[in-house]
């Protein structure tokens, strides 16, 4: 059993590898996540149910570890890295919207939310997942969920469509809900 | 209780129950600030979003996260005799213990292609199929035989018409650079890719002829083909046609 629950979560890892870099914003802070929560999905995995979807349970169990993590740097106090902020300021916002949206600015608009509504925005929107799906992943009711997709993607429309902005005019990022 | 601002969003999002959408046409009819919600959630649906993230879901999975999850400890809950094989294939690869190498792979080999077999003529369209997962069906899709799909190093080995009447491929799964499974997958009625038969991973490159997992699947093939291969040229057709129930 655990031999093809191994060979299921590296198929699964493409996706939580992506889901890890949306919340993250950083590949290797994104695959140090990844790793940490695969060893603790396999250091539990008897509390896997067969016949449950593996993916939710993985993305559950990074979501959790992302979470605690940046509880206890809200605790600690937050540090921002600049370059996360360029794409959002450093360009015409709507000049932006109106074309592709690059990366760039989809990371650095997703660092400024609350770690709750990045979670249900990269579960939902980049992840696929339903609403359903998502609010079991993150322990909450729908209507939990709903609320904070529709705040985060309220608060990404605004800052997708800001106008470009000096760089001592950035506002700070905020972490936790 | 959604509100209406929050029904718009499902609208986009296309999880609103069939029932609440009249209502919220009609909502949206008198009421112009929930339109301009509605263009809001659109500019920042699903596909917008992750239109960007895309390369990052077709990057290739670095050696060490798929090594993590081959050969870190799992908990003694479900340690199975399935789990020691694999922890003496590694402890193998790690020169820690001398069995011979055709046990560690033919045993589970055989016993893969007589499941799968049984599987394929009683179960034609084995939806679930648990390791077809979507790296693997996209990788299958559109990846030319020879070739590494970018997700999860899958490499698709051939293609062909089986006795089904169904388009399947032969492939190869690399799990970082010392470990490989052999598989074969079916398109269903459905359009998906179903896996009829997956070895356990095992050492690249060490099994002695006749008794590898490759010749195990190889042999699958070989039974259920129903003519030639397909070539390049007929495979990069396939790509474009995406594939068309026979």
């Amino acid at each position: 059993m655990t031999d093809e629950i191994r060979v299921r979560m590296v198929a699964v890892l493409p996706r939580l590898r992506r889901f890890a870099y949306a919340l993250t914003g950083s590949t290797e802070q994104g695959d140090d996540l990844v790793q940490e929560a695969c060893l603790r999905a396999l250091s539990r995995v008897e509390l896997w149910q067969p016949g449950t979807r593996l993916d939710s349970w993985m993305y559950r169990i990074a979501q959790n570890i992302w979470l605690d993590r940046m509880r206890a740097n809200k605790v600690r106090g937050e540090v921002v890295d600049i370059s996360v902020m360029e794409g959002v300021t450093g360009t015409d916002g709507r000049a932006v919207t109106e074309s592709e949206l690059t990366l760039q600015a989809v990371d650095a608009a997703l660092a400024r939310l609350p770690a709750e509504q990045r979670a249900a925005v990269a579960l939902i929107c980049i992840e696929g997942a339903s609403y359903k799906e998502a609010a079991e992943i993150a322990g909450v009711p729908i209507g939990t969920v709903m609320s904070r997709l529709a705040r985060a993607r309220r608060a990404l429309h605004a800052m997708l469509n800001q106008p470009a902005q000096g760089r001592d005019e950035r506002p700070r990022a905020k972490t936790g809900s | 209780m959604k509100t209406a601002s929050e029904r718009a969003m499902a609208l986009v999002d296309g999880q609103l129950a069939p029932a609440e959408v009249p209502g919220l046409v009609q909502e949206l009819g008198r009421n112009p600030a929930l339109v301009a919600e509605l263009q809001m959630y659109l500019t920042t649906s699903g596909r917008r979003i992750c239109e960007p993230y895309g390369v990052k879901g077709d990057e290739p999975v670095p050696a060490r996260l798929v090594e993590a999850v081959l050969q870190a400890p799992a908990s003694a809950g479900r340690r199975t005799p399935s789990s020691r094989y694999v922890a003496t294939l590694i402890g193998r690869l790690q020169g820690r213990t001398r069995v011979p190498a055709w046990s560690l792979v033919a045993g589970p080999a055989l016993a893969a292609v007589l499941i799968a077999v049984a599987a394929w003529f009683v179960l034609p369209d084995r939806s679930q199929g648990s390791l077809v997962e979507a790296s693997l069906a996209a990788a299958l899709e559109r990846t030319q035989s020879g070739r590494d799909a970018a997700a999860v190093a899958v490499r698709p080995v051939l293609s062909f018409k089986s006795r089904n009447a169904t388009w399947c491929r032969q492939y190869e799964i690399r799990y970082g650079t010392r470990q490989v499974s052999h598989g074969l997958a079916c398109r269903t009625s459905g359009g998906r890719w179903s896996v009829v038969s997956l070895t356990p991973p095992g050492p690249v490159g060490l099994m002695p002829a006749g008794s590898d997992a490759r010749a195990a699947v190889d042999n699958l093939v070989t039974a259920m083909m129903g003519g030639q291969p397909l070539s390049n040229a007929d495979e990069a057709a396939m790509f474009g046609k995406g594939w068309p129930q026979l």
